[in-house]
Parts: C-alpha cells; sequence; structure tokens
C-alpha cells in the first residue's frame, strides 16, 4: 500500500534533473555513433559499419527511454521512481560496444586489420593475409 | 514495508534485500551512473577524434598508444561505473556508508597522463616538422 502512494513534487527538481541526465547521455551516444559512422565510411569497414547501425540504434533507444523515464517519474508515483536496471545495465552494454567500435576504428586505420573483414574467424585468424 | 510485492520479484538478489532508500537517493545514484557513462564515452570520442585528426603531430605511434588508451580507458570507466551503481544501491538499502572507490583517482591520472603526453608531443611539433 505505501508502495504505491503519491509522493510530494521534490522542490529540488530531482525527477526532471533524471530524466534530462537519460537525454544528455543518449546525446553523448548519439555523437559517438556518428563517429563511429564516420569511420564506417572513411574506412569503407564492414564490422565498422554494424557497429555504427547498432550504436545509432542503441542512441535512438537511450532517447526513447528518456522520454519514457521522464513520463513516468512526472507522475510522482513512488512505485515509478524505482531503479531501471535493465536500462543502467544496458547503457553500459551500449557504452562498452562503443568503446569497442573505438578500438577498431583505430586498428583499422592503421591497417592491423583488413578492412573487409567478413567473419570473426578472419579477425582471429591469419587476418592480414586476406586484403 | 511493501517488501513482498509480486511485482519486485525481478531484478538481482541485491534488490530483494534491505528496504527502498529515498526515492532522491536513488535518483541520484543513477545520475551519478549516467554521468560516469557520459565521461568515459567524453573521453572515447576524444580518443577515437585525437587518432583520426592528429595526422601532422609526430612521432605517430605516440598518439595512437595514447587514443587506444583512452578507449581502454573509457571501457574500464563502464565497466566501474555499473559496479558502481550497484555497490551503492546495495549500500543505499541497507544504510550503510557509501563504499569507497579509486575510480576518480584512475580517471585523473588516465586524463593527466593522456594530456600531459599530447602537450609534450604538440610542443616538440615545430622542432620535428620538416
Amino acid at each position: 500500500m505505501s508502495h504505491h502512494h503519491h509522493i510530494a513534487p521534490d522542490p529540488g527538481l530531482q525527477p526532471q534533473r533524471t530524466a534530462l541526465s537519460w537525454t544528455r547521455t543518449a546525446s553523448s551516444m548519439l555523437v559517438n555513433a556518428v563517429i563511429c559512422v564516420r569511420g564506417a565510411y572513411v574506412y569503407e569497414s564492414k564490422p565498422l559499419s554494424f557497429l555504427a547501425a547498432t550504436l545509432l540504434a542503441a542512441s535512438a533507444l537511450a532517447f526513447w527511454f528518456a522520454r519514457v523515464r521522464s513520463s513516468h517519474l512526472a507522475m510522482n508515483l513512488r512505485s515509478k521512481m524505482e531503479v531501471p536496471h535493465v536500462a543502467v545495465l544496458a547503457m553500459t552494454a551500449a557504452s562498452s560496444l562503443a568503446a569497442v567500435a573505438g578500438i577498431l576504428a583505430i586498428a583499422t586505420n592503421h591497417n592491423y586489420l583488413p578492412h573487409d573483414l567478413t567473419s570473426l574467424t578472419a579477425l582471429f585468424g591469419n587476418s592480414r593475409s586476406l586484403r | 514495508m511493501a517488501s513482498e510485492q509480486p511485482g519486485r520479484a525481478r531484478g538481482p538478489a541485491w534488490r530483494q534485500s534491505g528496504e527502498e532508500p529515498d526515492y532522491r537517493f536513488t535518483l541520484a545514484n543513477e545520475r551519478t551512473f549516467l554521468a560516469w557513462i557520459r565521461t568515459a564515452l567524453a573521453l572515447l570520442a576524444a580518443g577515437v577524434l585525437l587518432d583520426q585528426f592528429s595526422t601532422k603531430l609526430q612521432p605517430h605511434t605516440v598518439v595512437v598508444a595514447v587514443g587506444a588508451f583512452m578507449c581502454v580507458v573509457a571501457a574500464l570507466i563502464c565497466a566501474i561505473a555499473y559496479r558502481r551503481w550497484a555497490k551503492n544501491e546495495q549500500a543505499m538499502r541497507h544504510k550503510a556508508a557509501l563504499p569507497h572507490s579509486r575510480s576518480l583517482g584512475l580517471l585523473a591520472i588516465s586524463v593527466l597522463a593522456a594530456g600531459g603526453l599530447i602537450a609534450i608531443l604538440i610542443l616538440m611539433y615545430p622542432l620535428g616538422a620538416k
């Protein structure tokens, strides 16, 4: 019963600040996705294109979740203030994936990896002979 | 209070232990997590762009190494951000002191090292220029 009660609006605007924080993080993700798109075009790299598409989707998801979180928090319901565990995990995973894309972009830029990498076995096998 | 609600049975085990903290603490912890993620993403963008746009800095191997290093630190900070968030959440549920973390030190030293190295390269560049 105490779980579903309305809470008094916070004069510190904590719900609003939290929702905006998600939007800012989604924007940061979008910046990294765009950098990855640039890398995919410049190096004509297949794995980078795949990662770029994934990162773009992740930032779209993050913007969508920011909206959802915003409307939930605006209800001032105690039950809606709960920790969004799945979203936190997903954001961690997407950011880690962005880091992988960054390392891959640097490796491709300096020809440590073939630009036309097609499979994971090529990544771990003798990748240079495939070029 | 309100600890045996059927809707609460999802998520990791620690979410069933202790009691729900003040919602403002939960939201503050959520924002701290997001701030760490943004820090990681900023560091990552800086590392990748450094590698892609600093074509004239010499020796180039050092520039590439610094860029890759920043990417690795960014990945590390992502993992640390999640760990910190979960640990803080657990501590708050049990009204315990928030756990000490060395992540601020790691971030400070990494940024200092990367920034210092690049600064040295920029200062040395006119000497190495053809």
